[in-house]
């Protein structure tokens, strides 16, 4: 088994061996490199088909219509358009938005710049399972409100949101609902009509895609237009200017199919890992898993440990590549505000890991990972004063 | 989309810590309690868990000399190496050497961060509330 064994599918995943063979394509066919957007020769039209294809592919993936779907670098740049877009577009009919203290950086600096923009922003805190509540979104909303951001499967530790039920507030009352599923698409299923999600961001690199592309959907018949955030050309309805690369489109409409073909066997199987994973660890006094038990992705698992000090665990799990709660190399850096809003001490915020998997995870991967948290959790603990080795 | 909240805890060891502390912190020297009897056992706590540091140095000795010295420490790799290389230095010597700690000369020797300069700080605490506790070992008898 090679070191250090990758378990941050959550940061990124590899690209499929299929989809780089469809991306290749488009940069090596004799016909396929030209400009999606020439729409007088063959060249451009053999592109733009292939892009036609993709977005065909992406829109199946979360129950939407092709034309729904605009191409953007990644969810980041679906989050600020969406967000910052939508809110400019319809600032007549109110200057406020709802979110949640525990999204993304991008949905949460993307509201907090509108914030600096005249906006009202409500930054709704979920209870310690990490969990918010349709209620919660429904007492928040006012006659100014236009538009609530939710994410789907929180990227830190891995929570489901009801989104659903969310979007049933929302379009109770007339307010634009966005989601980030930039964690969940591909590992839930989702349907943006049956769940009334009126723009839905997405990226192509959690699901075994090219980095540096992404999607946004956007309902035609909910939200027909919002301000670009770039200006320059026509593609992507004015929406996104730029040329369209045809080949990391395709690598994200194969990555789409692909992860829709085989989602249940992958769900089924990236379960069984992480449960592997958490009998394993889970038994450990101190072992604290961060987020609802239930209301949970397959393939993130958070978890805090007592009585260690997070810099030096993860130094100790240097054979893991994991993601930690929290930034620990120098004293400015400030502990997950996710983990924060959960309860968790600045400690345990700073003590915490996040593993997540994917389709190449072995269960011996899986073991050694125990076996690597459990050494290191007994040595540090082992070296620690006496009087702090209580467990709180 | 990245998780700008998130960092990679292995991505940047290699520049981040040296040798030096690498070696102390995956075999640390004198780690743990006193492991015999000594005229005199001095015992100094420095930081707070809660801050992310703490450390306690234990300390035995006979006719002046630092027979043993050990440590126990709740922070990062640059503490517990610190406070390992320290115990090395001292183990024999006078128990006024532990008046004799440079901090800044322990910083370089570790290749220390400066931004962890307050970790040493507090290691540099617990030394002296063992120097403290030995000027003091007469009164608790007068």
């Amino acid at each position: 088994m090679k070191t250090p064994v990758y378990l941050d599918y959550a940061a990124t995943t590899p690209v499929d061996a299929e989809v780089a063979r469809a991306m290749c394509a488009c940069l090596t066919d004799a016909d396929a490199f030209g400009n999606p957007a020439s729409g007088l020769h063959a060249f451009g039209h053999e592109a733009a088909a292939r892009v036609e294809r993709a977005r065909e592919q992406v829109a199946t993936l979360i129950g939407a219509t092709a034309r729904e779907i605009v191409w953007t670098s990644g969810a980041t740049e679906a989050d600020n358009l969406a967000i910052i877009g939508a809110a400019r577009f319809r600032a007549t009919a109110g200057r406020h938005v709802v979110t949640s203290v525990t999204e993304h950086r991008a949905v949460l600096d993307a509201c907090r710049y509108l914030g600096t923009q005249g906006f009202d922003v409500t930054e709704l805190r979920p209870g310690a399972n990490g969990i918010i509540e349709p209620g919660q979104v429904e007492e928040a909303l006012t006659g100014e409100t236009t538009l609530v951001s939710i994410m789907h499967v929180n990227n830190e530790i891995g929570v489901v949101q009801d989104i659903g039920a969310i979007g049933a507030v929302c379009r109770r009352h007339g307010v634009l609902f966005h989601v980030d599923a930039a964690q969940s698409a591909g590992h839930l299923p989702i349907d943006v009509v049956a769940q009334s999600i009126d723009m839905l961001s997405l990226s192509a690199q959690k699901i075994y895609g090219p980095k540096g592309i992404g999607a946004l959907y956007l309902n035609q018949d909910r939200i027909p237009r919002i301000e670009p955030l770039m200006f320059g050309g026509s593609q992507e309805h004015g929406l996104r200017p730029g040329t369209v690369p045809t080949h990391q489109v395709v690598g994200m409409g194969e990555a789409c199919r692909m992860v829709s073909d085989r989602r249940q066997i992958d769900a089924d199987r990236i379960a069984a890992l992480r449960d592997r994973l958490w009998e394993g660890i889970g038994g450990v006094p101190g072992v604290l898993l961060n987020g609802d038990r239930e209301r949970r992705v397959n393939h993130i698992l958070n978890v805090s440990i007592t009585g260690v000090e997070g810099e030096s665990l993860h130094y100790g799990l240097r054979d893991l590549a994991v993601s930690a709660g929290s930034a620990c190399t120098t004293l400015d850096d400030a502990p997950s505000a996710v983990l924060r809003s959960l309860g968790r001490s600045d400690q345990l915020a700073r003590a915490s890991v996040r593993f997540s998997f994917g389709r190449p995870t072995t269960g011996q991967e899986v073991d050694f990972a125990v076996r690597s948290l459990l050494d290191i959790v007994a040595r540090l603990r082992g070296l620690a004063p006496a009087a702090t080795q209580a467990l709180a | 989309m990245n998780d700008p909240g998130l960092k990679a805890p292995g991505a940047s060891h290699g520049q981040r810590y040296s040798p030096l502390v690498v070696r102390h912190f995956e075999q640390p020297h004198h780690a743990g309690t006193l492991s015999g009897d000594y005229e005199t056992a001095l015992h100094g706590r420095g930081g707070q868990r809660e801050q992310g540091t703490e450390v306690v140095f234990h300390t035995g000795v006979d006719a002046g000399l630092m027979a043993e010295i050990t440590f126990q420490a709740f922070g990062c790799p640059h503490t517990i190496a610190a406070c390992s290389e320290l115990t090395v230095r001292l183990t024999g010597r006078p128990v006024e050497a532990l008046d004799e700690v440079r901090p800044d000369e322990l910083a370089a020797c570790l290749d220390l961060p400066v931004e962890k300069t307050g970790r040493l700080l507090i290691i540099e605490d617990a030394l002296r509330k063992c120097l403290t506790a030995w000027d003091n070992r007469w009164l608790g008898e007068k």
